[in-house]
This record gives C-alpha cells, sequence and structure tokens, in this order.
C-alpha cells in the first residue's frame, strides 16, 4: 500500500544518519520530521500523498527521495527558495543523484496493489453537511476492561502498532492493580 | 483612443516590485527561472463598451530529460465564457473540442498513453481551472489558446475589467477521504471539498526566482463615448496606437484590474439588445435596467467590520463568517471608508492596510478579503475589545468630524460569550452613535445578545442557522448598508397593464432562461443587466417588474434598442451566466433522476452553446504519435503566493501550540453554554448568569433587574421611532422591519401576544405603513412603562413584561 507519514519520516531519518548528513547550522533541522513533509508539500517539494486511507496518507519512493534530496541540499547551506529551484518537479533521476540512496534504503512498498484508482466524478459529487465532526468514536480493545477512543478509524495495520505502543502502560496498570484480573 | 490616460495604483505593492531578492547570491543557480513547465502566460483583451474579448495563451517547455504531462491550476474572470482552445506543437495547431467532462477526459488519457500529445482544459470553480497538457517532449515548447468572452462591471460610470493570475489557497474544512486524490494539489479530497487536492497547487517561495514570463495587452474600443481616466493595478505602458501593456518583469501574484472612466454614462436609457441566433428561429436578448433617474447618491459610508474568529466558530460557521464578511466589503465603493478586525484573544487586522479606517479602493478591499480568507478559528472570544476599538475608529477623535458619512459597524459571531452585560454596559453608550448590525451565526446562536447588541445599535439581527441561509440573510444586511432604490426585479413576455407597452407586441421568453435567476436589486449608479434566450421575430419590448421604495410595484416597458446579427458576445456572456445559475442549483438540489436531468440540461446547454462549465471540458489531440507511451513524468506548476498573503512560514518546531489551542478552544465554550442556559431561562436570574460565567470574566458588571433591562430597551425603540415620525413610508417601514428582526432576537420565545402579533404583522410586508406605526408605538410604550410613554401622571404598578 504505502508507508504512513511516520515510517516516511523515519526512513529519511534513517537515510540521512546512515550518510552522516548533518546540518551546517542550528537554522535547519537536521532530521525531517511530520510537519516538515507536509510543509514541504505545499511548496511542492514533496508530491501528494499517493492515497488516503481513512485519515492517513500513504507514501512512496518517489516521497522518500525527495524528502531526503531537500535534506542535503539544506545541508549543503543552500536555501528552501534555491532549492524549490532546483527540484520542484525533478525526475526521479535526478532525485536519486541528489538524494543519493541505494535501492536499500527505499526498499518500496509494491506500488499500485490495493490502492484505488481515483474517484470518477468527482465534479458531480456533493459535499456532505460539511459539520465539524460526526461525534462518532472508534474503540479499541486494548485489555479486558481498557478501551483507547479515537476519532478516525484506525486500520489493520495501525491496530498492531497501537497494541505494541500500549505494552507499557497496560504493564504499569496491570503492576498497580488497575486491571481486572482473571480477564 | 488617444483621449485615454492611464495610470498605475501606486502603493506598497509597487515598492515591494523594486526591492530585489534577500536570498539570492549566496550560492544562488544558474537556472534563471527553475525548472518549472509554464513559461509564458500572455493576455490580448479587446474591451468593446462593456464586453471583453480575450485571447489567453499559456506557453509550456519541458525542460526535464523525459516526456512530460504539465499541470497548472489557474484563475479566470468568473463572469467570462470560455468559447474555444487549439493546442499549438511542433508547427501544427490542433482546434480542441467540447465534450461532456467524463468523455473528455477519456480521450485525453488515451491519447496520452498512445503516445499523443493532447491538452485538457477543465473548469473546478467557475474560476478556477486545471490545464492538462500532456506528452510534451524534452526541449519542447507546447502553447495552449484559450479564447473567452464575458462583460465588464459597471458603477458609478466606471467599468471594471479584473483578470485574475493567481489562484490564492483555500480554507478546506472536513475530513479526509479514503483512497487516491482526484488531483496533484497538496490539501486531501474531504468529504466537505470532494475536489480539494484540485484547486490547491504548491505554492512558490519569496526568492524563487521570476519562472513565468507575463504579457498582458489590452485595446480599448470605447464604443463611440468619450474615454476619461483609467486606472490600473499593474504598472503599465501604452502605445502609440493606444494599446495599454503591463510592464514586462511582472509576477503573477494578484489580480490585472483595470478600471475605466467615461466621460458619459454608458447607457442614457434602459436598452435591450436582440441577437438573433444565426439558425434556427431563437435568440439571445440582454435587458439593461437602468436606476430610476434623479435618484440620489448614497451618502459615503463608513464600515467597520468585526469577525469572531474564536475557537467555538469552527467548522461551517467560519467558512459562513468569512464568506458574510467578503460580501459586504464587495459592496463597498471608493467613497467610502472601512476596516476589518478579526479577534479571538487578540484583534487583528490586514496587514497592508493603513491603520485607522482605509479607502474602500479595489487594493483594499482585496487585502482585506485576503486577510479573511486567512481567519481559521481559534483561541477564545475576547469580544470587548474589538467592539471598543471598532467603536473607536467610527466614533473617535480620529474619526472624520463633522462629515456627513454613515458609520457602520457590523459583527458577524456566534455570540459564545458569556460577559455579555459587561459588553452591553461597556458599549452601550458609544453603540447608539452607530448602526449597528449583528449577524449571528450557528444553530444555537446566543440570539438575546445579539438582539440587545443591534438594538442598542439601532441595527438588524440577522441569525443564520445554516449556510442556506446566509445569502438571504446578507442581502438584507446589503440592503441596509447600500439602500436598493428597486427590489426583486423580473423580466416579463407579456405587457401589463399600464408597463407603457400599450399596443406593443412581447417578445417571447423561453421559459427558464433568464439569468441572473435569483431576482436582483437595483442600487444607485450600478445598472441591472438580464441576459436570457427569445423565440420568433426579433421585434417588440419586454417588461421589467419589481418595487420601488415604498414597496409600491413598479414597471417599465423597454423596447428593442438593438438588433444585431453579429452577436457581439452576448451570446457566450448569457450562456455563461445561464450555466452558472444551472449550476447553482445543482449544488442545492438534492440527489435523484432531478439531478440526473439537471445535469444532462447543463451539459446540453454547454455544448450547444459552446461554453466550458464544470460538467464539460476542451479537449484537444494531436495525431501524431511522439512518445512510445511508457507514461510521461509528471509535474504540477507551483503558482505564486498571492501578494499580500504569509503562510509561507515554516511550521513551528515544538508542538506546544496544540495543547493551548485546545484548551482556549474548550473553555470559553463551555462558558458560554453554561451562561445561554440561564440566559435562555428567563431574566430573572441575572445574578446567577454572573457567578455561572466563572473566572473568565474580567470585571462583573454590577447585576441590575432585567426588566429594566426591557423597559431601558423599549424606551429606546420608542425614542428611535419617536424621531422618525416624520419619514417617509419606505423609510419607516424600513426601521420597522429591522425593529422587527430586535425584537423577534429578544423575546422571541416569550408569550407576549400583542409582540408577537406586532412581528407578524410587520413581517408580513403587507397593511398600512401608518396604522403599524401606530401600533408599534402602542406596543413599546406599554413594553417601556409609563415613565416613557410620556405625560400621564399616575403610574400603574410595574409588572413583569414576560407574565400575563
Amino acid at each position: 500500500m504505502g508507508w504512513t507519514l511516520d515510517e516516511l519520516v523515519r526512513r529519511a531519518g534513517e537515510a540521512l544518519a546512515a550518510q552522516g548528513v548533518r546540518a551546517p547550522s542550528g537554522r535547519v533541522t537536521p532530521l525531517p520530521d511530520r510537519r516538515l513533509v507536509r510543509w514541504y508539500a505545499t511548496i511542492g517539494l514533496v508530491d501528494r500523498p499517493l492515497a488516503y486511507r481513512g485519515r492517513t496518507a500513504l507514501y512512496g519512493e518517489r516521497h522518500l527521495l525527495q524528502v531526503v534530496a531537500v535534506k542535503r541540499r539544506q545541508a549543503e547551506g543552500r536555501s528552501l527558495a534555491e532549492i524549490q529551484a532546483e527540484l520542484a518537479g525533478a525526475t526521479d533521476r535526478v532525485l536519486r543523484e541528489v538524494a543519493r540512496i541505494g535501492p536499500a534504503a527505499a526498499e518500496v512498498p509494491a506500488e499500485g496493489d490495493g490502492r484505488p484508482p481515483p474517484r470518477k466524478r468527482f465534479w458531480a459529487e456533493p459535499p456532505t453537511a460539511g459539520q465539524q465532526e460526526d461525534g462518532l468514536l472508534y474503540g479499541v480493545a486494548l485489555a479486558p476492561g481498557v478501551t483507547l477512543m479515537l476519532p478516525g478509524q484506525p486500520g489493520p495495520a495501525d491496530l498492531t502498532e497501537i497494541r505494541a505502543a500500549a505494552r507499557p502502560l497496560l504493564d504499569l496498570l496491570a503492576r498497580r492493580g488497575l486491571l481486572h484480573e482473571g480477564g | 483612443m488617444s483621449a485615454l490616460t492611464v495610470t498605475t495604483m501606486t502603493g506598497p505593492e509597487r515598492d515591494r516590485l523594486a526591492t530585489g531578492d534577500p536570498d539570492a547570491g549566496l550560492g544562488a543557480l544558474r537556472t534563471e527561472r527553475g525548472n518549472l513547465p509554464l513559461e509564458l502566460v500572455d493576455v490580448q483583451a479587446r474591451l468593446t463598451g462593456l464586453a471583453g474579448a480575450v485571447r489567453l495563451t499559456q506557453g509550456f517547455t519541458n525542460p526535464y530529460d523525459q516526456p512530460l504531462e504539465a499541470t497548472y491550476v489557474f484563475p479566470l474572470p468568473d463572469r467570462f465564457a470560455v468559447t474555444g482552445m487549439t493546442m499549438t506543437a511542433a508547427d501544427r495547431t490542433v482546434q480542441a473540442e467540447l465534450r461532456e467532462r467524463a468523455a473528455a477526459r477519456a480521450e485525453y488519457e488515451q491519447a496520452v498513453a498512445e503516445g499523443k500529445r493532447a491538452a485538457i482544459a477543465e473548469e473546478e470553480r467557475p474560476d478556477v481551472f486545471t490545464m492538462r497538457v500532456g506528452n510534451i517532449l524534452p526541449g519542447e515548447r507546447v502553447s495552449v489558446e484559450l479564447s473567452l468572452a464575458g462583460p465588464l462591471s459597471y458603477e458609478d460610470g466606471e467599468a471594471t475589467f479584473r483578470f485574475p493570475l493567481v489562484v490564492a489557497p483555500r480554507y478546506i474544512p472536513g475530513k479526509p477521504l479514503d483512497g487516491t486524490p482526484v488531483g496533484d494539489g497538496y490539501a486531501p479530497d474531504t468529504d466537505a471539498v470532494p475536489d480539494a487536492s484540485r484547486i490547491t497547487p504548491p505554492v512558490l517561495l519569496p526568492g524563487f526566482p521570476n519562472p513565468v514570463r507575463l504579457s498582458i495587452a489590452v485595446t480599448v474600443d470605447p464604443g463611440g463615448l468619450p474615454l476619461g481616466h483609467a486606472r490600473c493595478s499593474l504598472p503599465i505602458e501604452q502605445g502609440e496606437d493606444g494599446t495599454i501593456r503591463v510592464t514586462p518583469g511582472q509576477r503573477l501574484d494578484r489580480d490585472f484590474v483595470l478600471r475605466l472612466q467615461y466621460g458619459e454614462p454608458v447607457h442614457a436609457t434602459h436598452g435591450l439588445v436582440l441577437v438573433p441566433d444565426v439558425d434556427g428561429a431563437e435568440g439571445t436578448f440582454q435587458l439593461t435596467v437602468l436606476p430610476p433617474t434623479g435618484a440620489a447618491a448614497p451618502r459615503p459610508r463608513d464600515v467597520v467590520l468585526v469577525l469572531d474568529r474564536s475557537g467555538s466558530m469552527g467548522g461551517w460557521k467560519m467558512v459562513a463568517a468569512r464568506r458574510a464578511a467578503a460580501r459586504i466589503i464587495d459592496t463597498l465603493t471608493g467613497a467610502d471608508r472601512f476596516a476589518v478586525l478579526t479577534f479571538d484573544n487578540v484583534v487583528e487586522r490586514p496587514a497592508d492596510l493603513p491603520a485607522g479606517l482605509a479607502p474602500a479602493t479595489d487594493r483594499h478591499r482585496f487585502r482585506a478579503v485576503e486577510h479573511l480568507a486567512r481567519a481559521e478559528a481559534r483561541g477564545g472570544t475576547e469580544m470587548l475589545r474589538p467592539l471598543r476599538e471598532a467603536l473607536d475608529l467610527l466614533t473617535g477623535d480620529s474619526a472624520a468630524v463633522g462629515e456627513d458619512r454613515d458609520r457602520v459597524l457590523v459583527l458577524v459571531t456566534d455570540g459564545q460569550v458569556g460577559n455579555e452585560d459587561q459588553i452591553l454596559r461597556e458599549t452601550a453608550a458609544a453603540v447608539q452613535r452607530v448602526r449597528l448590525h449583528t449577524v449571528g451565526i450557528d444553530q444555537a446562536v446566543n440570539a438575546g445578545f445579539l438582539g440587545r447588541l443591534a438594538a442598542y445599535g439601532g441595527g438588524r439581527c440577522e441569525l443564520v442557522e445554516s449556510e442556506d441561509r446566509l445569502d438571504e440573510a446578507m442581502d438584507h444586511i446589503h440592503r441596509r448598508i447600500g439602500t436598493p432604490l428597486l427590489t426583486g426585479l423580473t423580466v416579463h413576455s407579456a405587457p401589463g397593464e399600464g408597463g407603457g407597452m400599450e399596443g406593443q407586441r412581447g417578445i417571447e421568453i423561453v421559459p427558464d432562461t433568464v439569468s441572473p435567476a435569483r431576482h436582483p436589486d437595483l442600487f444607485p449608479g450600478a445598472p441591472v443587466v438580464f441576459t436570457g434566450r427569445f423565440r420568433g421575430s426579433p421585434a417588440g419590448g419586454l417588461q421589467v417588474r419589481g418595487r420601488d421604495l415604498d414597496g409600491q410595484p413598479w414597471q417599465a416597458g423597454v423596447e428593442a434598442t438593438t438588433v444585431d446579427q453579429a452577436g457581439d458576445g452576448i451570446r457566450p456572456i448569457w450562456a455563461r451566466a445561464h450555466l452558472r445559475d444551472l449550476e447553482d442549483r445543482y449544488v442545492t438540489l438534492g440527489a435523484g433522476e432531478e439531478l440526473t436531468d439537471l445535469e444532462r440540461r447543463i451539459v446540453d446547454t454547454s455544448l450547444r452553446f459552446g461554453a466550458l462549465c464544470r460538467f464539460t471540458a476542451f479537449v484537444a489531440v494531436d495525431s501524431r504519435v511522439v512518445t512510445d507511451g511508457s507514461g510521461p513524468h509528471r509535474v504540477i506548476q507551483p503558482v505564486e503566493p498571492a501578494a499580500g498573503w504569509d503562510m509561507l512560514r515554516p511550521p513551528p518546531v515544538a508542538p506546544i501550540a496544540g495543547a493551548m489551542t485546545l484548551a482556549a478552544m474548550i473553555e470559553p465554550g463551555s462558558r458560554a453554554r453554561a451562561a445561554r442556559k440561564v440566559f435562555n431561562a428567563g431574566w430573572q436570574s441575572t445574578s446567577a448568569a454572573h457567578t455561572a460565567m466563572g473566572p473568565g470574566t474580567v470585571r462583573q458588571p454590577k447585576p441590575h433587574a432585567p426588566q429594566d433591562d426591557v423597559r431601558d430597551l423599549a424606551a429606546l425603540e420608542l425614542s428611535r421611532l419617536r424621531s422618525a415620525s416624520a419619514a417617509g413610508a419606505h423609510q419607516r417601514r424600513q426601521l420597522l422591519d429591522d425593529l422587527a428582526t430586535r425584537l423577534s432576537a429578544l423575546v422571541g420565545e416569550l408569550a407576549r401576544p400583542e409582540v408577537a402579533e406586532l412581528l407578524e404583522a410587520i413581517r408580513s410586508g403587507r397593511g398600512d405603513v401608518d396604522e403599524l406605526w401606530a401600533r408599534a408605538l402602542r406596543v413599546l410604550e406599554k413594553l417601556a412603562g409609563p415613565a416613557a410613554a410620556g405625560e400621564r401622571g399616575a403610574q400603574p404598578p410595574r409588572t413583569p413584561f414576560w407574565k400575563r
């Protein structure tokens, strides 16, 4: 399907760390983070996500190349406007040269699988009422009696990661005797 | 032509153009214009009278080493029809065809997949379009030319040609939709904006070398009228032949606006132009309705707009509030002055507007609307300070002294504050020196507060519970800010009795073709222009009906003044206006068969009259196969940041702001809910309301008996009516209408039969004004109590007015 924003950021960070890329001054954040990637999208340095699953944006190899290439150029002391002039719209070949990532770091999630084609006749779709929230919450059972409520609907991959992340909390609750025994 | 002198509008934007690029120098790139596909935009406009014909050329190039598909999201004037398109590449020009949109898209995709050059132009919004050009070969240039026709707007002897050059960022509410985005922009498609990714092109950073060569040339044919002065928003030069040209080197970051002053009125009388079709028995008409002669020019106005952007205004409310505010600003003219304040915890004003009241010039209004477009809900509702600032602007020392100006304050809010009494107490005196209108936007608006505020300000209190109601409410406010001379104009085939057309033939109108479909009002200085379709012989007349200042029926017969086979652009102008009416209807209609029929009608109209709309697209395919069809490199053209915007800041590193914002959003809402509950329960428990407000209130006003408050208000309304007793019937009817909006906000649910009956009588719009007036006085006298009622000595004991 593609990487989540967190996965994309992590991979970009790893690639840059492996190359020993450091910022020339404190002005530039050495490692990409989520907000930065979103901002890069508004200025055309990173393409829009491949697709959305629920509220989760999914990214691919080209996005990784773009993030790493921008960071490398910044580490060389280029301003973002200069980087935009060079890299906005750049081909994959140019991005690969600048990013200097081998295929190993970019083990691409198989592109296209499970990704639906764009909606047809979007121009005739009525927008929904546009209320702020429907008030609906999604519950994830972490342990008997312990439920996590979320505003967005998590997918199977999210569930795995949420459960893993919840482990320390559940341990703490168990240690303090706050869980129902025998559940 | 030589009579025309042109000047450039001066101001900060001009200065900005001269300043260099601060980032240039240090390691600057060799590329002079970046590596982007769009290299030129050329606008050739011919203005004839009040019509414009434009040829727009977009030049694309491929700076990459593989075949390219370039996407460019661009604006066009929303009332102009796109009537033709050509694509030129490698010495061949291909005429585009207008097709149903899905069919056009399929044809384009297939051509690109087959390795052919192709181009497609689609409409996303009335003023936002997308051009895609596929299979541009490396190093090659492809240009696309669009033909447009449209009307110039005309007001107070000045015609305006506005050609936008950049799609500014838009606020995208809603939750992301599953699946692949339908466009290449940065915003996700959402349930509220299903095509958001098609209207949000990435934005260039300041310091980016100018990527696009812009040229604009305008020729003006005044059609026999003397031309006065012309003004332009961009630096221009005038050629020997009179052609106006924009100085080279300008960026596509603002609207091109050309204002032409005509030496004498463009229309001396109502006008009816008939343009028979070349074949068939139908034709297009254009009917211009002038304000009645002798109509007084409106007084200049000082308007301060105060917009609530607090956290409780999130979602549709903010969208509606921005639209409402922008509409008010649009009604201002150069003689008026205005200011815009947006507030939550802090008060903000549009950057680049002068401090104090700014003249309502094009540029200032544009800046203000930009400022509004950026306003997003956040923070608490600190309403007192912005109101004080607004009142100070209108009545303070710096306000124009002795000048004969209308002073107007418009407050747009959900009124979700708990310190109503404090606000009223602190501002009531100053509010009575201005006209204050309140626009309450919410499904559960704090109506009592807004009603009381409007009562002190003698304005209207409009409550808008859904976006559907917004237009109607804004019409009311609009009519109070700028008084129309005629309202609810309609066009009819058959001459009625006494319509000045006795013995003449009426022209037969093709049913449901008259645009604007919403019955417009006629304001001083601005004629109303109808277009529509007729059938039969092009001779005879039409009739216009409406209501005059006193609410009396008004009508006028208009004979055909011109029968013009040449067309003069009226046909496409009508087609565009009519398609927009139909598209508006499509948006408001529910699902079902009706919708399918309407869509078919829109497509048929668009294709028959050759005008692009949202359901059709222009597609051009060059039959030569030039690539192996392996899929071109796809690039979306980033656009200039709209002048005056401030969005291009990197995000803050630490995400602390989120927590604070959340807290700020929750707090005032819960406070307001508590206060509202008490408020609605009746005013007996005023002191309890103060307690319920909690610690957020800065200063506690002295609790006062609620019946005194109502008595005071009634006395105020009474004195207002009494002082206007000598006014004309029309003005008194307006005063009663406004009074009704305030009373219903105040005592809507309270069982006081004579108030309810009075409201109903006023709202019905019928009945004798004198009688209504007297009745209103009687009701208010009763509410105000004997002291205000005057002379009589014996005072009956007070009874709370909500009890019978």
